[in-house]
């Protein structure tokens, strides 16, 4: 993907606006290619209930234990990496002026591919979890992308613990008004919080204070 | 005859689908994603008005532009604040939220199930003191209204195109600072092509909602405004003939297409990749699309 399409792209000095419809166009490609070769429907993994736990009140199906456990861990290796590689650096730098990148004579289409390989790998982990619990359908991929972006914008689009705040206050809310009213809002509520927060605060609960076209 | 009458009246509807957002993409560079929820907003409006308060088809189609027109003045006042990807986020979140409502505000609109049994257009006016009533019910009849609409709304945009509204558009749209330098107020301008675009989908969306007698929220979702804004950027923008040949490429496609004699199990998947790769090579080869002005940046 980032070899055949979006390199080419890049080279061709292109903006963000054709990027984000190639984006598009290759979802759409991949999304029905699964479903070509897998079916349209909802696939679940595990046959049979979930043996669960109660922990001081909350009941926790096992799969959802698992699912904490190896989000904290990723969360954590991902932080200390963030802090202590000199990589990641690179990153946030590449973020900001790539060209600068390469006069400073960093490898900037080999830190894309690393973006692309780091990020397939944390959403695969994701959607396997995801569908070890409640099963997968090829159609998912854009509301989850949606969800997810919306978090790291309320969050804070360049700070790590933003990403992280964000994930919290969307999912929290998304609880609470599933918890008053029903589930059929919570929805709402992720694109609500998404125009309230580029109203009130465009950069994040935690990002820093920009001028609004830098974002 | 029925099936390609079928196909012409679905085009006719899409041309002001079109031509609507293409004041909004073409001419103002504005890539907006919830023109889909300003055509279901008419759909249902249209719907609502004219079986709860029985009213006939010209007074309930205008309504119907009036509500979509007021949503789409909301809207455009927190969405314009941003510019190229930020506004395109606005725009899809402002595109779910219409959707979430119309799909889960239940006593209103029903929700999933639809509405069905949406009459017919009944159009009554007055000649010489005697009352003339129009029921439009085959399919030629409603080709010709269909028609009749796209004729007297696409002429309001095409001296929309051309008059000094449209050209203050494109110089906004190709430089905006230049413009505002030269005292264009981009704000006032992008709010009204934005307001008009949305008011004008509204027309279609009556139109498809009295042409089909059934809607549902499914109709109006993300999926919808991205096929809506691919007809577009696949035909071209900012001018009168990319529209054109967008829908004419975007409907007739998929018709083309089942003469292929490709299974129903694959089909629906295999027109989709169709029209994600022509998306892709479409950035690759011809930014303005087949026979636009406008390029995507």
């Amino acid at each position: 993907m980032e070899k055949g399409v979006y390199r080419p792209l890049y080279k061709r000095s292109a903006g963000s606006g054709v990027f984000l419809i190639a984006s598009l166009g290759i979802y759409i490609i991949i999304e029905n290619l699964i479903a070509l070769i897998f079916g349209n429907e909802v696939k679940i993994l595990s046959k049979g209930i979930e043996p669960s736990y109660s922990l001081a009140g909350v009941v926790l199906t096992r799969i959802q234990i698992i699912q904490f456990i190896v989000s904290l861990v990723l969360i954590i290796t991902f932080y200390i990496f963030v802090k202590r590689v000199k990589i990641i650096k690179a990153l946030w730098a590449m973020g900001d002026e790539p060209e600068l990148l390469r006069a400073l004579g960093l490898p900037l289409f080999k830190l894309r591919e690393l973006v692309f390989i780091i990020s397939s790998v944390f959403v695969g982990v994701a959607s396997m979890l995801t569908a070890l619990d409640v099963g997968m359908d090829p159609h998912v991929g854009l509301s989850t992308l949606l969800t997810a972006a919306v978090a790291v914008i309320v969050g804070g689009i360049d700070s790590y613990l933003g990403w992280i705040a964000g994930s919290f206050i969307l999912a929290e809310l998304q609880s609470l008004v599933i918890w008053r009213t029903s589930a059929r809002w919570a929805p709402l509520v992720t694109f609500v919080l998404l125009i309230f927060i580029l109203l009130t605060r465009p950069q994040g609960v935690l990002g820093t204070k920009k001028r609004l076209e830098e974002i | 005859m029925n099936y390609i009458l079928h196909i012409l009246i679905m085009i006719g509807i899409y041309l002001i689908v079109a031509y609507s957002l293409n004041l909004v993409i073409g001419y103002s560079g504005l890539l907006s994603l919830c023109h889909a929820a300003f055509y279901g907003i008419g759909a249902y409006v249209f719907t609502l008005v004219s079986m709860h308060w029985s009213l006939s088809f010209i007074p309930a189609i205008l309504i119907s532009i009036i509500f979509a027109g007021i949503f789409a003045f909301l809207i455009g006042i927190p969405a314009l604040r941003f510019r190229g990807d930020m506004f395109v986020v606005v725009t899809l979140g402002f595109q779910m939220i219409i959707f979430t409502i119309l799909y889960n505000w239940v006593s209103l609109t029903r929700g999933p199930y639809g509405i069905p049994g949406i009459p017919r257009p009944h159009i009554s006016f007055i000649i010489n003191r005697s009352p003339f009533s129009i029921v439009v019910d085959s399919l030629w009849e409603y080709l010709i209204l269909v028609l009749v609409l796209d004729v007297v709304f696409l002429t309001l945009l095409f001296i929309l195109y051309k008059a000094p509204f449209g050209l203050a558009l494109k110089s906004l749209r190709d430089d905006e600072k230049a413009a505002e330098a030269l005292g264009k107020s981009t704000f006032r301008y992008f709010l009204s092509a934005f307001t008009i675009g949305g008011a004008f989908a509204a027309v279609s969306g009556a139109l498809y909602a009295s042409y089909v007698t059934y809607i549902d929220p499914t109709s109006f979702t993300l999926e919808e405004s991205i096929f809506q804004v691919a007809i577009l950027l696949l035909g071209g923008s900012g001018n009168i003939k990319g529209p054109l040949v967008g829908v004419l490429f975007m409907l007739i496609l998929p018709e083309a297409l089942r003469f292929l004699g490709l299974p129903d199990t694959i089909a629906p998947n295999v027109r989709q990749i169709i029209y994600g790769a022509l998306l892709v090579i479409l950035m690759f080869v011809r930014p303005r699309g087949i026979a636009g002005e406008f390029e995507v940046k």
